[in-house]
């Protein structure tokens, strides 16, 4: 038991980690599945969030609700910025989009911290979340308690969505096959703008929520965006349950594996990307499309 | 012959090309040579830092522009090779050449490890992983204290020799004429092998990687060696970094370093090195002129140039996503006002010829015997039994069994859905088998590659033709006559891309190309692309060649021409064609098979078959009546 008491806190922590990061990669997946923008400033529309949301916040319940709903006005908003930037080149393939988003995240980067200070900013969260909760006899922070509550309700949520309206069969076509349902009568550049407009709300709503989890910094940007590619790659590229499990290894892996092994933990994410890709090449031959 | 490869040759490198990119590099080296007594000490230093970020930029452009594989990683090998030359520096080795050899040694070595991860991803999955490629290193510096001095890095890295008896660059004018001579000297390098016939195999990669595997070329190996050249590269430029400043950290080899080499590839244009140089100093200098008026905003700069350069540098691009640098000259000489040839008539020589192969056919043995149950035949080439492919419910090839004999020519015919194309993929190589076996010329194939296939002799044209569209229409054919004509020298010798070009162009003679030679393949006529298809697939040698649907979407006088290939294959040559027109069918073949929902029908003489009943009732019938007029 001892094994498991010194190591409980941090397996909890790692899934509530992976339940962020999976919010994270979820809006990833969907820009670059059904946008066809790999958004390589997916990871500055989380900071935007999580610094505007730090900014609402006052402590008080209503402010945690506003803080939320403002940082997903502004991801959201930020995938309006990007879909509207990125149109006029949607038609010059993947890669000169994925240059763009490059851009604004440099540029956006640069933005947030003239904007929001080089220091990094304490979230202010309801004083009934700060206290620790005690769960099999470890006190554990309340608000991580509640995250993964609340990350669990919304993916529940967000599957009967796309798994059982109208509206998730169309956003679940549009990543199959994009022009089929444009001759279906779905005018493309909207969708596109939805898509784009959905998946910066995703990471806003992962910024919001996620801000006491991994707060705003001059370096989270660019931390989330590798994080998310990372759960993206190893899960499969539009593979929702794949995301989902390799958001909870890396969030272990990012808690669990620091505790117990330190030196290793940066490297091991990169050998389980390694593997995952020559497990799944070996048999299905390079991954990716040539653009 | 040899006129004619040469032609080829000044095509795919036009003058105006060679031209501009030649006044660009010579004007460039030398200014840089004329530079210390130019300019001031402080840009002089500048100059020294945008060399060794240009040759990290050169190694991006190459990878990127030239075998398709788009990386923000370069920076791990960079810095692999910058700490190496630190640390050699610091244990008392400090000549300059040793630091660039081991440097290069080291970054290649780091790529080589990496690289079977990397070779396996294609497109923007590229990015991503190199990505975390990059900031792996990144980290690995930081927390390595031992070794990399952790977030400080490692400074006072006292200075280089550039060679054994030779003085401390401890002069900046000094080290500058270093790093310019040791950069001249990789980037010639680099420059000599991309401009050999070498080249083009990363062309080919690049644009149409199926396709050469197909005619045999071992694609990830090319992939691989370009990955680990690169390294070398990035390495080096990582040791040119340590003599211009002395001083390495974690800072220089992060996200900030891998996107200002990305965005002066993308000024530069693709594959172009001395593009990449000139976008590398371009950079340098803007960022240091901005820094003085607007200082601590170098991303916002930086970003601001990157979204300035994706939106009015498209051209810029086109290196990092089809075509190449070539096409963006060639659009350049359209653009010029170099007027288009007008798409030529068919050659009524050609016609005649034509007439004469018709006549010449009734020599032909017409065999009019049933295929031989399997493996009992001596004569069989090609054996299939019980071959099955499944695509989860659906069974598109149901235990078929074929048997092909040695030089027949043989036609698969079938109602759309009958799983003939799963068959020649099948035997091609390029889809998996379910169950069953596959045996050629007494081999068990089932299992092997598809560049290995074609290098035992079964070459194949696509069902939409596969050309490599940037390359002329000569350079497909010698592309792929590569791995198989008996020319021996290196691969870069042009000596021996003069054979191969020679070698190519009687394939072209033999579908009747040989007036398109020059032209570049993306832009034909989709006939004329088929019978570029054709004549590549012949350009293997093949033992056994399978068609495609080869007159699907042609003229009638390009199937006439496409009759007229067939039917002058020389006779050693097995065909299976897959085939809608059964005019051309009778024409060409003496066995037909005809498949069913993946099984087989029924086999038979072209007569026998258009006679036979079941046939008719599943494939010939009403539905189809202009099948049976002309057949």
């Amino acid at each position: 038991m001892g094994w498991f008491d010194d190591n409980f806190i941090p397996a909890v922590d790692g899934v509530a980690y992976g339940l962020l990061l999976f919010v994270v990669a979820a809006g990833l997946t969907l820009a670059f599945g059904s946008g066809g923008v790999l958004n390589l400033a997916h990871g500055t529309l989380y900071a935007f969030a999580a610094y505007t949301a730090t900014a609402v916040a006052d402590g008080s319940w209503v402010g945690l609700a506003l803080a939320v709903l403002a940082g997903i006005g502004a991801g959201a908003a930020g995938g309006g910025v990007l879909a509207a930037l990125t149109a006029p080149i949607a038609g010059r393939g993947h890669m000169a989009q994925a240059m763009l988003t490059f851009g604004v995240a440099l540029v956006g980067g640069d933005l947030l911290t003239t904007w929001f200070g080089k220091d990094d900013p304490q979230v202010l969260v309801p004083g009934a979340l700060e206290k620790p909760v005690s769960i099999l006899g470890h006190n554990y922070p309340g608000y991580r308690l509640a995250f993964i509550v609340v990350a669990i309700v919304l993916g529940v949520g967000g599957w009967y969505v796309l798994a059982r309206t109208r509206i998730g069969a169309a956003v679940r076509a549009s990543v199959d096959d994009p022009e089929m349902l444009a001759a279906g009568g779905i005018s493309p550049a909207r969708v596109r703008t939805g898509v784009l407009v959905a998946a910066g709300a995703l990471a806003g709503l992962a910024g919001g929520l996620g801000a006491p989890i991994i707060g705003p910094s001059t370096s989270v940007a660019n931390t989330v965006l590798l994080q998310s590619l990372l759960v993206v790659v190893i899960g499969g590229l539009g593979s929702v349950g794949g995301a989902l499990l390799a958001a909870i290894l890396v969030g272990e892996v990012q808690t669990l594996g620091v505790t117990l092994m330190p030196d290793l933990a940066p490297y091991l994410l990169f050998a389980t990307m390694a593997v995952m890709l020559i497990a799944r090449t070996a048999r299905f031959g390079p991954t990716g499309s040539r653009v | 012959m040899t006129t004619l490869a040469l032609r080829a040759r000044t095509a795919l490198h036009s003058p105006r090309a060679r031209l501009v990119g030649r006044v660009l590099a010579v004007a460039a080296i030398v200014w840089l040579f004329a530079a210390p007594y130019l300019v001031g000490l402080f840009t002089l230093i500048l100059l020294s830092q945008a060399l060794s970020l240009g040759v990290l930029a050169a190694s991006v452009a190459v990878l990127g522009g030239g075998a398709g594989l788009p990386s923000l990683g370069q920076v791990a090998p960079y810095a692999v090779g910058g700490y190496t030359a630190a640390i050699l520096a610091e244990h008392g080795m400090r000549i300059g050449v040793v630091h660039t050899l081991v440097a290069a040694a080291a970054g290649a070595l780091f790529n080589a490890l990496t690289a079977p991860i990397v070779v396996r991803t294609r497109g923007v999955t590229v990015l991503m992983i190199t990505l975390a490629v990059g900031e792996l290193v990144r980290t690995a510096a930081e927390k390595w204290k031992s070794v990399t001095g952790g977030t400080d890095g490692k400074s006072g890295v006292p200075p280089i020799q550039p060679f054994w008896g030779m003085g401390d660059l401890v002069d900046d004018v000094d080290t500058y004429w270093y790093v310019l001579l040791t950069t001249l000297v990789v980037i010639g390098i680099t420059a000599v092998v991309l401009r050999s016939p070498a080249g083009l195999l990363l062309d080919g990669a690049r644009e149409n990687e199926t396709r050469m595997r197909a005619t045999g070329h071992p694609v990830t190996r090319y992939l691989s060696v370009t990955y680990i050249g690169v390294g070398a590269l990035a390495g080096v430029a990582g040791a040119l970094l340590i003599s211009v400043q002395r001083y390495i950290s974690p800072a220089h080899i992060g996200f900030d370093t891998s996107s200002l080499v990305l965005l002066a590839v993308v000024i530069g244009g693709g594959a172009s090195l001395v593009g990449a140089m000139i976008g590398a100093g371009l950079i340098v200098f803007t960022r240091d002129w901005l820094s003085g008026p607007w200082p601590g905003h170098g991303p916002l700069l930086l970003g601001a140039l990157f979204l300035i350069a994706v939106y009015t540098l498209p051209g810029g691009l086109v290196g990092l996503t089809a075509g190449g640098p070539r096409a963006a000259w060639r659009a350049l000489g359209r653009a010029t006002g170099t007027p288009d040839l007008p798409d030529e008539p068919a050659d009524p020589e050609k016609a005649e010829t034509a007439e004469k192969a018709e006549e010449g056919k009734a020599e032909k043995p017409a065999t009019t015997e049933q295929a031989a149950p399997p493996a009992a035949d001596p004569d069989a080439l090609l054996t299939i039994t019980g071959l099955t492919r499944r695509y989860g419910a659906l069974a598109a090839v149901d235990g078929l069994d074929l048997t092909v004999r040695r030089g027949a020519r043989h036609a698969l015919l079938g109602p759309n859905g009958a799983g003939k194309s799963t068959v020649l993929g099948m035997i091609a190589g390029a889809t998996p088998v379910t169950s069953g076996t596959i045996v050629f010329a007494g081999r068990d194939i089932t299992r092997l590659a598809p560049a290995r296939r074609s290098r035992i002799g079964i070459a194949r044209a696509f069902q939409q033709p596969a050309v490599v569209p940037s390359l002329s229409v000569l350079d497909n054919v010698a592309l792929a006559a590569w791995r198989h004509a008996r020319i021996t020298g290196a691969a870069w010798r042009p000596v021996r891309y003069r054979a191969l070009a020679g070698e190519a162009a009687t394939h072209l003679e033999t579908v009747g190309l040989t007036d398109r030679a020059d032209e570049i393949a993306g832009e034909l006529s989709h006939g004329s692309r088929r019978l570029l298809d054709i004549a590549m697939a012949l350009a293997g040698h093949p033992t056994l060649l399978l068609l495609d649907e080869p007159a699907a979407g042609l003229t009638d006088t390009d199937i006439v021409r496409l009759a007229t290939v067939l039917k002058a294959l020389p006779a050693e040559v097995t065909m299976v064609l897959v085939e809608h027109n059964f005019a051309l069918v009778r024409e060409v073949t003496d066995t037909v098979t005809v498949l069913a929902s993946g099984q087989l029908l029924a086999t038979g003489t072209p007569d026998e078959i258009a006679a036979d009943q079941a046939v008719r009732d599943t494939y010939l019938g009403a539905s189809e009546p202009e099948h049976q007029e002309v057949g």
